[in-house]
């Protein structure tokens, strides 16, 4: 009984003997370990993405009006360690108490709210949200600006017109304060009425005006000194009904830069959309790569075994699509499927599996000739044991490197689709980034983390399987040399 | 068999080929309605010309307008063949595009304002190669130097600096490095335009003119030479160390040669055939890749003509580049073939593979 | 010891078609190498054939066609009642449990990724005997002691690269007999081992045969091996048997020129013996451009007119002893101390 237990794992062990012996020579590869270790990193983050930011997250990234509290095209924060500026956080204002009083058949609302500004450069914008109901007559609204000095400024004064059926009347108003162009009248006004001077509204920059240390020059200066310390917005409302009132006032001032990797230009947050590149860039590239070459290696080995006309026609098939412009129908295919992840990978399989086919022929053809196939088939092994046992065996492991080193072309080939916007509608992808990148002249721009931070997560899985994949073949190819 | 049975063979297939992806890239195009529907609101658009045009139809009442238009509408769906199947119209498509009339773009215009969608090509064709063609040599001469250089001292500091840096610049799609380029160059350092193919105004001057195209095409090619002079110099460091190996080189050595001339001339003609075929394959490759490329050099080319006919939406150019970009392919290939044939006589004799 | 016949052969034809050049395909025009043209040989139980001639003469082939390796073009093949050369699929996987082969090269016909317990056990799977991973140990086992490689436990999972060449032709003849076959192929099976060592796997051969009565074909170049191993013989040339019968019959009393001059050519281990010259010209003919008559008379030194026109039949010139020559009776003796001129001929087919 001892001795059945002792030959019995021994013989399995076997089995895993050529394993063992494959997995040490592949710990003795440096760049693959690397490459295996930035994998093994990459996998871990895409497992992480899912679970800590949800599907619906994805939906958001997708809807533009989510992001409209953002920054558009700000760097990332840690930029001001460079920058040597301190550089203006968001900051979402609201929370203000509402000051009522009247005279007569005059009614009166105040609202302030406060912001400590102490930043070297000003916000990228400001953000106003205003809504009023009212009964009857509109209300007249004046919304002001106190900086710091006490110097006050009108931002904007007007009649709450009626926006919706009533009564009662809702007013509501989204103001960008530093676009408008009824505030940059205004700011034109103040400059003459303070200093007398006169400033084309179309050069005029409220950021200046609003934040800006007082001077005659202030309105179109290049740079400016920020005055910096307690700012305040006050909304005054003046109505002719009790019952008419201010029922919401907030107000976002955008900072110039945000979060870990900056924003788009439509302010979203470009960590949330890189970070989910990665598991999407994984399973196409892994799944891609492997669906193309088992394709390829069947093809391959069949050609290969049943010479004549069935090897004839794969092999001529093979040819066939070696020779498609992968990009170009790729191309035209997206734009009229508008393919899904789903509907990608085997798209993009179809065009890789032919390099394989044709070494996997190769391989076979060398390979059928061998004394013991002929000693196989002597011994009663019917052609498909000889196809699964012998020579199958022998293309195994240039599918793994093959598999490996697959994976960046994929990536390179998915993202190009992407870039130009004809990739997964609802996924984000590196590739989709960086063609709203170029589109929005990212490049001109300047706004430089957009195109590197999505293209160095492209760099690095692309690389990391180019390690795994150059070990690998390493491994595989003089193994073969070295065979007589 | 001889060389030329064997090329007629050859052209045979490949001809066979590049008429089945037409055959494809049309039928895929037509099973989903596309042709047709561009057809039709052709022929729409062009009734509604007529009509506007003529003002002898101002007199007629609204119904009696309607019903002329729709005649006219049926008379031109008629006479394009609309009114049969798609399945019967595709053999008449295909000699179309074979016998290059790929007809009207949409929207795309060439410069000359010509809408045929075999003029615009034609035009952008040539920029295309200019750029990718002289980046691709480019890249193959830089290589193949630093190659030589690499397998003097396999292993040693320059060897293994430039393996690492070819291993890095083939993980960077190339349309990436152009855009960090152009951050660089142009956008902080300011030295390169950021992309086109010529400045605005255009030098009337041919010399002028040559002169800013070049300078248009430095920040291009610098991004192709820097993403691939690195795997050409390993590649051809390799099949050197390869033939290295070869007992000719052995004899040569022996001979007393010097390294110099070991490895010029004797080392370089072996490696000689795969070197020609690499080049080969990598300027079709570069075509390939050039369409993204293009978009972001915004450089003039079939490339960018492709993705803007992609925005637009301008089926003719689309399906038109399609196949412009598959016959390029099977051209390259079939010089491949011309040139395997002639490198290779095991190849031209049809010898089988014995036992 | 039975009297019928393991394996009967009549009429055995193989020809290859070498047609090359798409015109000629195209047009029908087919060319043939006639590697085996009919011949007719038994083997009794437990007894061995050697089959023997110079490359290309078609010894192999018939091996590989009775084992139906390659289709034979025409001809029977019986095998214990049954003719083998129609047999398909399930039955044609039965006659290969019962007749094996043993090949030239023992690296090339081992699976170097297989260790020698792979091999040898997987006749086994390949015949859908299920056995637990101790029996098929213990069968293993007891096969490779069979072929002496002893202690088995130090072979049976080394890899054929770990082995010596004559080791590795044990495995290999391990590997056919696992299944107990009644019928082995032997193709050259010592002609790529070292002398000293090719003793020792013809003996173990010889043991078998005795042991488990088997019946061997032996198809060799080598006719001192021939005449070391084999009960009968057949000389084989350019695809027929020239001359046939009890072995040691043949090696007193050649019949066929060719046979004399295939003996003449085994060197003698004596430095008295004087080695003549042979009178065969010229190189083994192609066994494509079939003269007519007598296939030895372009190399024969005693060809006459009529050996040009006719083919000499085998005909049995004395008991057990069969000759195909026109004048087999008048040849002299003498040159039995010829050396053969000739060199062996380019491989055809084989």
């Amino acid at each position: 009984m001892i001795q059945v237990a002792k030959e019995k794992p021994r013989v399995q062990t076997q089995k895993n003997r050529e394993l063992a012996e494959f997995v040490s020579q592949f710990r003795q590869s440096r760049a693959g370990m690397v490459g295996l270790v930035l994998i093994i990193m990459f996998v871990l983050l895409s497992v992480f993405v899912v679970f800590a930011y949800p599907y619906q997250d994805v939906v958001k990234w997708n809807d533009v009006r989510e992001w409209t509290n953002n920054p558009p095209t700000a760097p990332p924060f840690w930029v001001k360690m460079f920058s040597g500026k301190s550089l203006p956080e968001t900051q979402v204002l609201n929370g203000s108490v509402a000051r009522r009083y009247g005279i007569e058949n005059i009614y009166f609302e105040d609202r302030v709210l406060d912001m400590s500004f102490t930043y070297d450069v000003p916000p990228a914008e400001v953000l106003v949200s205003i809504d009023v109901s009212f009964q009857g007559s509109s209300p007249l609204i004046e919304l002001s600006w106190i900086k710091p000095s006490g110097t006050t400024i009108t931002i904007l004064r007007k009649a709450a017109d009626r926006s919706t059926e009533g009564p009662p009347y809702a007013f509501s108003e989204r103001l960008y304060v530093f676009i408008d162009q009824d505030v940059k009248s205004n700011m034109a006004g103040y400059m003459m009425s303070t200093y007398g001077a006169f400033v084309p509204v179309s050069s005029i920059s409220v950021a200046n005006v609003l934040f800006g240390e007082e001077s005659p020059r202030v309105a179109n200066a290049s740079s400016i000194d920020i005055e910096k310390g307690i700012y305040q917005l006050k909304l005054h409302l003046q109505a002719y009904d009790p019952s008419d009132k201010i029922t919401g006032f907030s107000a976002v001032v955008k900072g110039t830069v945000w979060g870990w990797m900056g924003t788009d230009v439509w302010g979203r947050d470009l960590l949330i959309g890189i970070l989910w590149g990665t598991p999407v860039a994984l399973l196409i590239g892994a799944l891609t790569s492997v669906l193309s070459v088992g394709i390829g290696m069947t093809i391959g080995v069949v050609s290969g075994f049943y010479e004549g006309t069935i090897g004839e026609i794969l092999d001529r098939t093979t040819d066939f699509f070696y020779m498609l412009p992968v990009l170009p129908l790729l191309i035209f295919v997206s734009f009229i499927l508008r393919p899904s992840i789903w509907v990608m990978i085997p798209l993009l399989s179809v065009f890789g599996w032919p390099g394989i086919a044709k070494t996997a022929r190769i391989i076979t053809l060398q390979v059928k000739q061998e004394a013991y196939i002929e000693a196989a088939r002597a011994l009663g092994a019917s052609n498909l044991w000889i196809l699964v046992r012998h020579i199958a065996p022998q293309t195994l492991p240039f599918s793994f490197a093959n598999i490996a080193l697959l994976v960046p072309g994929y990536i390179f080939t998915e993202a190009s689709i992407s870039f130009l916007g004809l990739g997964d509608p609802v996924l984000p992808t590196w590739g989709k980034i960086l063609g709203d990148a170029q589109a929005s002249g990212a490049t001109i721009g300047g706004y430089w983390w957009w195109v590197l931070m999505p293209g160095m997560m492209i760099f690095l899985v692309a690389i990391s399987f180019a390690l795994v994949g150059n070990a690998l073949d390493r491994i595989v190819s003089p193994r073969l040399r070295r065979r007589a | 068999m001889s060389f030329f049975s064997y090329l007629v063979k050859r052209t045979v297939v490949l001809a066979a080929t590049l008429i089945l992806v037409l055959l494809a890239t049309i039928m895929v195009a037509g099973g989903f309605g596309i042709v047709d529907r561009v057809a039709e609101s052709a022929i729409r658009q062009d009734v509604n010309m007529m009509m506007r045009n003529n003002p002898n139809l101002a007199r007629l009442t609204e119904a009696e307008r309607l019903q002329i238009m729709q005649t006219l509408i049926d008379e031109q769906r008629r006479a394009a063949g609309l009114d049969k199947p798609f399945i019967e119209r595709v053999p008449k498509y295909l000699l179309q595009a074979l016998s290059w009339d790929f007809g009207k773009a949409l929207y795309l215009r060439s410069s000359s304002g010509s809408s045929l969608v075999s003029d615009i090509i034609a035009e952008v064709l040539p920029r295309t190669v200019l750029l990718f063609t002289t980046g691709a040599l480019l890249s193959a001469l830089v290589g193949i130097a630093l190659g030589l250089l690499m397998a003097r001292k396999p292993l040693g500091l320059f060897d293994r600096v430039m393996t690492a840096f070819a291993v890095v610049s083939n993980s960077m799609p190339l349309w990436w490095v152009g855009m960090l380029l152009i951050l660089l160059l142009a956008f902080t350092l300011k030295v390169l335009p950021a992309g086109g193919f010529v400045s605005v105004p255009v030098p009337s001057d041919p010399v002028a003119y040559a002169f800013d195209v070049l300078h248009h095409m430095m920040l291009p090619l610098i991004a192709v030479v820097l993403v691939s002079f690195g795997g050409w110099a390993y590649t051809v460091r390799s099949l050197l160390l390869d033939t290295f190996q070869q007992d000719f080189i052995l004899v040569a050595r022996a001979k007393g040669l010097s390294e110099s001339d070991v490895m010029y001339r004797h080392a370089l003609r072996a490696t000689a055939p795969p070197i020609v075929t690499l080049l080969l394959l990598s300027i079709v490759g570069s075509m390939g890749g050039a369409i993204i490329s293009e978009v972001v050099f915004n450089w003039a080319g079939m490339g960018r003509l492709f993705a803007n006919a992609v925005s637009f939406q301008d089926v003719p150019v689309i399906i038109a580049e399609t196949y412009v970009f598959s016959f390029l392919y099977v051209a390259v290939f079939l010089v491949l073939e011309i040139l395997y044939g002639l490198l290779d006589p095991r190849v031209r004799t049809g010898a089988s593979v014995q036992g | 010891m039975s009297s019928q016949p393991v394996l009967r052969v009549e009429g055995l034809v193989k020809w290859f078609d070498v047609t090359h050049g798409l015109m000629d395909m195209v047009l029908g025009k087919h060319i043939f190498s006639r590697a085996v043209d009919g011949i007719d040989f038994e083997i009794e139980t437990g007894h061995v054939f050697s089959l023997v001639g110079e490359s290309g003469c078609g010894k192999t082939t018939t091996g590989r066609t009775i084992l139906r390796l390659t289709e034979p073009t025409r001809g029977k093949i019986w095998f214990s009642g049954f003719d083998v050369a129609s047999l398909k699929d399930g039955k044609l996987k039965e006659y290969r449990k019962q007749a094996q082969m043993v090949f030239q090269d023992p690296y090339q016909s081992l699976n170097p990724r297989q260790t020698v317990f792979a091999g040898i056990a997987e006749p086994f799977a390949i015949h859908g005997l299920r056995l637990s991973s101790e029996q098929e140990y213990d069968s293993v086992s007891k096969a490779l002691e069979e072929v002496q490689l002893r202690p088995p436990e130090e072979f049976i999972f080394r890899y054929p690269h770990e082995l010596s060449g004559g080791q590795r032709q044990r495995v290999a003849i391990a590997r056919a007999l696992v299944l107990n076959p009644k019928f082995i192929v032997a193709d050259e099976p010592v002609s790529m081992l070292d002398m000293s060592v090719r003793a020792g796997i013809l003996n173990l051969l010889a043991s078998f045969m005795k042991k488990h009565n088997i019946s061997i074909l032996f198809v060799t170049h080598d006719l001192a091996v021939a005449r070391y191993i084999s009960d009968n013989m057949g000389v084989m040339y350019l695809g027929k048997i020239v001359e046939q019968g009890i072995s040691e019959r043949i090696f007193q009393r050649p019949l066929h020129p060719y046979t004399q001059a295939l003996i003449a050519a085994v060197p003698v281990p004596d430095p008295r013996h004087k080695i003549g010259a042979i009178p065969i010209a010229g190189e083994i003919s192609s066994s494509i451009n079939i003269h007519p008559g007598c296939r030895f008379h372009p190399r024969c030194p005693y060809a006459k007119p009529l050996c040009k026109d006719q083919e000499p039949p085998l005909r049995e010139l004395e008991r057990d002893h069969l000759v195909a020559c026109h004048f087999a009776e008048t040849i002299e003796q003498a040159p039995c101390d010829n050396m053969l001129r000739s060199v062996s001929g380019r491989e055809s087919s084989e």
